[in-house]
């Protein structure tokens, strides 16, 4: 009964995909052949039971479709020509727009004797600075000697003036001690009464100096005196009481080797008498 | 009513395709919602699982989206489009077999726990049927597996399936009527046939 035709035969028929000359045939079959009726039911109950499966509804996600678009003239069919021509074109706008702003900008490349140097202003500037050194070069260092020279010879005259007027009241002052020597005059007398009132003066200090250090000298070995008589008073008592302590120590000691001696001889006489008895 | 729908759907698509040929990004937007559910659950019906088959759509119309402008007939979008998400169906199954990955807890799973608090017991009874029927169709063998499933779910002509499939009519119906038999061993085996039998 299985052939393909059957089978094919029999979806047609279950899945409605047969003309309607067909499905009579089939259907005439179907009355008349009963494992043909079987096998069409229980293909029918497994459709029942697939029916089962109803449809989940399925929210779309929220997505934004768009894709990268390029100009016009970018877009070529070919993938690959795509791939190559797209890097060529960007590296070419690159480089026209760098052109265009080093034109604007007045970009400039030189190498000289300083080495490479790139720049944004106009390269001529340098080259005049570097004659205008090369030209004057003489002129400026003999200007600028010429204003050193200046300088010092300011600073020169400034000094002489400076010194000249220290010199002239040096002078002055001279003139005036010599004027006021010569008007002074001190006797012996006075020296000799100025020598002796500072030698009493000394004296009387050094008397004063010396009976105050005697003083204080003695009020601090006095002071030491009495303390260290309370510390050996305080020492002895301490050593007195240790020694008495101990004393007392080795009383009961003796007292309880007595005892002890006491008892062991008991025991022995008492020891020796049983034994006699 | 999932003829009519389709119908529908097809009559929308084609004026959509061609706006998304040349790059409307709008109306290609249009055409994911006309058929994002039908390729959701074409490939749900293969998975038996809800995070595979989201992800398995979304691949789907991502790359159509890339190749729309290379599609040459738009009455075949169709097939083609069932193609691409039979494709992904197909990767994505070698993908879950060679990593052995196993589905603990999918959405699935928490939605029927949650059914499970609360619900008529009919409800329940009907959700579980319904899991064991796809979880029979999953273990079906592929080739049988994916004309059941346009066939009875997607509603596809023989010559619809053998245009997506490139195979002869004869052998999609062949495959189809081997995948019934075989559905129904597993049915007779399962937990359901005794149910629906009491």
């Amino acid at each position: 009964m299985e052939t393909q035709d059957f089978k094919i035969e029999l979806m047609d028929y279950i899945y409605g995909e047969m003309s309607s000359e067909r499905r009579k045939e089939f259907e005439q079959k179907l009355s008349e052949d009963e494992d043909l009726r079987k096998e069409f039911e229980a293909l029918k109950s497994v459709r029942q039971e697939l029916n089962i499966l109803k449809d989940k509804e399925v929210m779309e996600p929220f997505s934004t479709w768009r894709k990268p678009r390029s100009p016009y003239w970018f877009r070529v069919r070919s993938n690959r020509k795509m791939v190559v021509f797209r890097p060529v074109t960007a590296v070419a706008a690159s480089l026209v727009i760098l052109l265009i702003l080093g034109y604007i900008m007045n970009f400039s490349i030189s190498l000289n004797d300083q080495g490479l140097s790139l720049g944004f202003s106009n390269q001529v500037q340098t080259n005049e600075e570097r004659l205008l050194v090369e030209e004057d070069v003489k002129k400026l260092v003999q200007d600028a000697l010429l204003d050193n020279n200046k300088m010092l010879l300011t600073k020169l005259t400034k000094a002489e003036n400076f010194y000249n007027d220290k010199f002239i009241a040096m002078e002055t002052t001279l003139s005036n001690a010599i004027i006021t020597q010569e008007k002074s005059v001190v006797t012996n007398e006075d020296l000799q009464r100025f020598f002796a009132d500072a030698e009493n003066k000394n004296t009387k200090m050094m008397r004063d100096y010396l009976r105050f250090s005697t003083d204080k000298q003695q009020e601090y070995f006095k002071t030491m005196l009495t303390q260290f008589n309370e510390f050996m008073q305080d020492q002895r008592s301490k050593d007195l009481t240790i020694i008495r302590n101990s004393l007392i120590e080795l009383k009961q000691n003796q007292h309880m080797q007595k005892q002890e001696t006491d008892n062991v001889l008991a025991s022995l006489i008492s020891t020796v008498n049983q034994n006699k008895n | 009513m999932a003829e009519v729908l389709e119908n529908i759907a097809i009559y929308h698509s084609k004026s959509l395709i061609e706006k998304s040929k040349k790059g409307d990004e709008h109306a290609y937007g249009k055409l994911v919602g006309l058929w994002y559910k039908r390729i959701y659950n074409f490939s749900l019906k293969y998975f038996a699982d809800h995070d595979l088959a989201m992800e398995v759509t979304q691949l789907t119309f991502i790359i159509v989206y890339k190749k729309i402008d290379s599609l040459q007939d738009v009455d075949s979008f169709k097939y083609w489009l069932y193609k691409i998400a039979l494709n992904h169906c197909r990767e994505e199954e070698r993908r879950q077999k060679r990593t052995s990955w196993y589905s603990i807890f999918t959405s699935e799973d928490a939605g029927r726990v949650e059914s499970k608090i609360g619900q008529p017991e009919v409800e329940y009874q009907k959700r579980e049927n319904e899991e064991l029927v796809a979880e029979i169709l999953r273990t079906l063998p592929e080739e049988q597996k994916t004309v059941v499933i346009m066939k009875e779910f997607e509603g596809m002509k023989f010559r619809e399936i053998s245009e997506t499939l490139r195979i002869s009519e004869n052998t999609a119906k062949s495959r189809l009527y081997y995948g019934l038999k075989a559905l129904k061993k597993l049915m007779e085996k399962s937990e359901l046939h005794n149910e629906i039998d009491s």
